[in-house]
């Protein structure tokens, strides 16, 4: 009995005494920011993915900045570490002038040799960083290395001027790359780049620098008195908290233990918009899902390179048959919450400058599906339930990443819409890194995947017809009519040409519809409202987060 | 004696050296004809096919593959595990920053498995029949058959979403630097009693059920019929000669346990995000890190068998007859 009573004691006072020490924290001026998984490095030649993307944005600055242009969809550039900048030479060089006592993080005077220097370091095959192989504008060597001394003119100790190749079209994206310290990395091998220190003790010019950073728990940036950007009044500390699971990390953002988080799920919309603490800001997304079917017939392809129509999907008849036949509207109510749009080309309803609004999404229509196919000559011969062709069933797996509730969700959908126009598909999902894999070299007829649209909106990879250049037209589509745009539109700067060009892009390759395209998901943030002069748009929630307040 | 003891060890160390050499071969030769591209997320759509190939061979797994274990073959002589794909970091370097807090957790925890579980194990076999028996057995089937990442979410709702009375994830709080030493560790022990129950639950069970049956039936045997016979007392019994004959079989349980919980506890860290070994080596398998993956295996490998050698040891000292199990 004694022991039960002391046991408990103990018990009881462990509890009290847990729960009752409130420790000093130093809440005021801090914001802390939900992510799903630790990045691996921090300097801009390595961060491939998002969040090494965001956060690396916010200690090295590039020489322009961008903005979202909500009214017109597009981007806006203005200086950053260039107080101006000049086209000449009939567009073929571009002039940049410096801002003027512009300084590292680590005290050093930033100069043009930082500058050359971060391009020569970004087209090294050495290095090879995230940017290697994107430098077609610029004079490079025959492994994509840029040449400096054509490339490059330092013509005053804050004015340099980059030249382009005569036939090319340059744009401000060509020079959007962050600018690296030359003076850390010259005392470097370039192969040994990728395992530099600066991965993880950054050297930057932006308004934060790295503060700490703690191995799959957080990721502390502190303002940096020395950039141009530094104000009084911006937060104080931004701490990246990693929580891998995402009911934890939405009992933090309830609890006020996180105060801003991205990619919430729709079916959390309702119970966050209760909160009173919690802003919900929803936003149209630039990323879509599709059903990928493969034009041509993958196994030629992949023989002798030859370019077959596929057997099922090579005509785009059947391709259309089969939008009708899909219900993507279900999808979009069940599943998505309807925070999403549906999708009819590659364009994301967001890039308002270049959408085609007159065109209509293909209606769920099975009757029509199974007229379609009748017409082409898909009859069910045998009776057994299945539409077949000279002897063909028309029947086929359909692959899909493990692990992702939507596409499972949707290949249950299009499973049971298709079998009622006598379609039999097979759902295999197949382990991410396996399927994405395969994706790319062509080993599937039919899968389920998704692509973000790029900022600038870049169409050439994913539709242009030479498979050798274009790496991301996983299924393989052919218009030459397509490819003609395209290049038109690498070939302009004309804003009003640009929206013709991409309009009409849009049309063919709806007419075409070389994928089912599903639909446009929209991207949920939700922050604490102690955030002020918060801007949420598609270039990131973090996007200027200098410029944001907490109010006390 | 001592010269067969030297004998057994050098004869155990050898052994093991060859088995991890062999496990860690094993999963080389498996990575690398599984399916999957550990080239393919660094590799932009923009490239062109030429420049892919040349991102690839920057990885060196344009070799054949017996190239690439005759290079791993060597390097590892010299300790080396090589570069991890994801990190751009010395693969050692990696599991360092991740294996002192899978260490002092699983220690932790493991504690809790056997103390608890010794405990309720002797409290219901003191009181065989009654109702704590009854509860304790009847409530370890349960809590046996739940999965613990809905013990970890039960805890997590109680406890932290609706008590209030601890954090709900993470190792430490956000201001953690700036707490007196005292606050700090306080801070520690606040954060870890959640994840630590979520980890010895199903443990203290599986020794609660494992001990409590081993006493019932050494209880049963003849020589404790004598002891008590002969008027030894109860406590006697329990202490000299229930317990450690109960105990003995269950060191080669518990050496196999603690192998595990040090190769990490995914679900655990997971739920608690809490930076472990079992996140790093899923994340490492996941994104084909090869050299993370395979240093990941050989620490797992090394664990594994240092803690079913120290559970041999232990037997050894129990009863000196063991060394034929050495």
């Amino acid at each position: 009995m004694k022991h039960k009573i002391i046991f408990s004691l103990i018990i009881s006072v462990s509890l009290i005494f847990f729960s009752g020490c409130s420790k000093k924290t130093s809440q005021d001026n801090r914001v802390v920011i939900g992510i799903s998984a630790d990045i691996k490095t921090l300097d801009p030649l390595y961060t491939l993915n998002l969040n090494e993307g965001r956060i690396s944005e916010l200690i090295y600055l590039s020489l322009i900045g961008h903005e979202w242009d909500n009214e017109n969809g597009n981007i806006t550039s203005y200086p950053m570490l260039a107080k101006s900048w000049e086209w000449i030479n009939n567009h073929k060089s571009i002039k940049i002038i410096l801002r003027k006592n512009l300084y590292w993080s680590d005290s050093s005077k930033f100069t043009t040799k930082d500058i050359v220097f971060s391009f020569d370091a970004y087209s090294d095959p050495k290095v090879q960083s995230r940017f290697y192989g994107e430098f077609n504008n610029f004079y490079t060597d025959k492994d994509s290395h840029i040449d400096i001394n054509k490339s490059f003119d330092v013509v005053a100790p804050d004015t340099v001027i980059i030249n382009f190749k005569k036939n090319s079209n340059p744009t401000l994206f060509d020079i959007d790359m962050p600018i690296l310290p030359e003076h850390y990395f010259i005392k470097l091998e370039r192969k040994n780049y990728s395992t530099a220190e600066i991965n993880f003790k950054t050297i930057g010019t932006g308004p934060y620098a790295l503060k700490s950073w703690l191995k799959n728990e957080k990721i502390v940036l502190k303002k940096n008195s020395l950039s141009y950007l530094y104000s009084e009044e911006s937060i104080n500390r931004l701490i990246f908290k990693i929580i891998p699971n995402y009911n934890s990390r939405l009992i933090q953002l309830q609890k006020g233990e996180i105060d801003i988080l991205d990619d919430i799920r729709s079916d959390d919309l309702d119970e966050l918009k209760k909160a009173n603490s919690l802003n919900v800001a929803v936003r149209k997304g630039r990323s879509y899902d599709y059903v990928g079917l493969c034009n041509i017939d993958k196994d030629l392809y992949q023989k002798n390179g030859k370019i077959v129509p596929n057997g099922l999907f090579g005509s785009f008849k059947v391709r259309k048959a089969l939008v009708h036949a899909i219900n993507r509207k279900l999808i979009i109510e069940e599943f998505l919450n309807n925070a999403a749009e549906l999708a009819v080309s590659p364009v994301a309803p967001i890039f308002k400058f270049a959408l085609n609004k007159s065109i209509q999404p293909y209606e769920f229509n099975p009757e029509l599906s199974k007229k379609m196919l009748l017409q082409l000559g898909w009859i069910d011969s045998d009776q057994n339930g299945i539409l077949d062709k000279n002897g063909k069933e028309f029947s086929f797996n359909l692959y899909i990443p493990s692990g992702n509730p939507r596409r499972k969700f949707t290949a249950n959908i299009i499973k049971e819409n298709l079998k009622n126009i006598g379609i039999e598909v097979k759902v295999q999902p197949v382990e991410p890194s396996v399927f994405f894999n395969n994706m790319f070299e062509k080993k599937y007829d039919a899968w389920i995947a998704g692509w973000a649209v790029p900022i600038p909106i870049d169409l050439k990879p994913y539709w242009n017809s030479d498979l050798k250049v274009s790496v991301a037209n996983c299924v393989g589509y052919q218009n030459k009519d397509v490819d003609l745009l395209l290049e038109k539109i690498e070939n302009t700067n004309d804003a009003n040409e640009l929206s013709t060009y991409y309009k009409k892009v849009q049309l063919l390759i709806h007419n075409d519809e070389p994928v089912v395209f599903l639909f446009w998901i929209d991207n949920i943030t939700v922050y604490n409202k102690k955030l002020k002069n918060i801007s949420i748009n598609p270039l990131g929630s973090i996007q200027h987060c200098w410029e944001w307040r907490v109010d006390k | 004696m001592k010269s067969v003891v030297t004998k057994v060890l050098i004869k155990r160390i050898t052994m093991s050296l060859v088995l991890l050499f062999l496990l860690i071969t094993l999963i080389f030769f498996l990575l690398r004809i599984s399916p999957g591209n550990p080239v393919q997320k660094f590799v932009s759509p923009l490239l062109s096919p030429n420049l892919v190939e040349k991102v690839k061979n920057s990885f060196s797994l344009d070799k054949s593959v017996w190239l690439q274990y005759t290079d791993f073959v060597k390097n590892l002589a010299t300790g080396n595990f090589g570069i991890s794909y994801q990190y751009h970091l010395p693969v050692i370097s990696v599991i360092f920053t991740y294996l002192p807090f899978t260490i002092i957790f699983s220690l932790i925890s493991f504690l809790f498995q056997i103390s608890f579980g010794l405990y309720s194990a002797i409290k219901s076999f003191n009181n065989k029949g009654k109702l704590i028996d009854k509860i304790l057995s009847k409530s370890s089937l349960v809590i046996y058959s739940i999965p613990s990442f809905v013990i970890g979410i039960f805890l997590i709702y109680i406890f932290s979403v609706k008590l209030n009375l601890f954090p709900s994830a993470d190792l430490r709080s956000i201001d953690f630097s700036e707490f007196t030493l005292p606050e700090q560790l306080l801070d520690y022990i606040q954060h870890l009693i959640l994840p630590v129950l979520t980890l010895s639950l199903p443990g203290i069970v599986i020794y609660y059920k494992y001990l409590r049956e081993n006493l019932e039936s050494i209880n049963n045997e003849g020589f404790i019929r004598y002891l008590r016979a002969n008027g030894i007392s109860e406590k006697i019994i329990l202490k000299k000669h229930l317990l450690p004959n109960a105990i003995r079989p269950m060191i080669a349980v518990a050496g196999i346990e603690l192998g595990l919980l040090l190769s990490g506890a995914l679900i655990t860290e997971v739920i608690f995000s809490l930076p472990g070994m079992g996140r790093l080596t899923v994340n490492a398998i996941l994104n084909r890190d090869y050299p993370l993956v395979i240093g990941c295996t050989f620490i797992s490998g090394i664990l594994i068998i240092l803690t079913n050698f120290i559970a041999d040891i232990v037997s050894y000292k129990i009863d000196k007859r063991m060394i034929k199990g050495l």
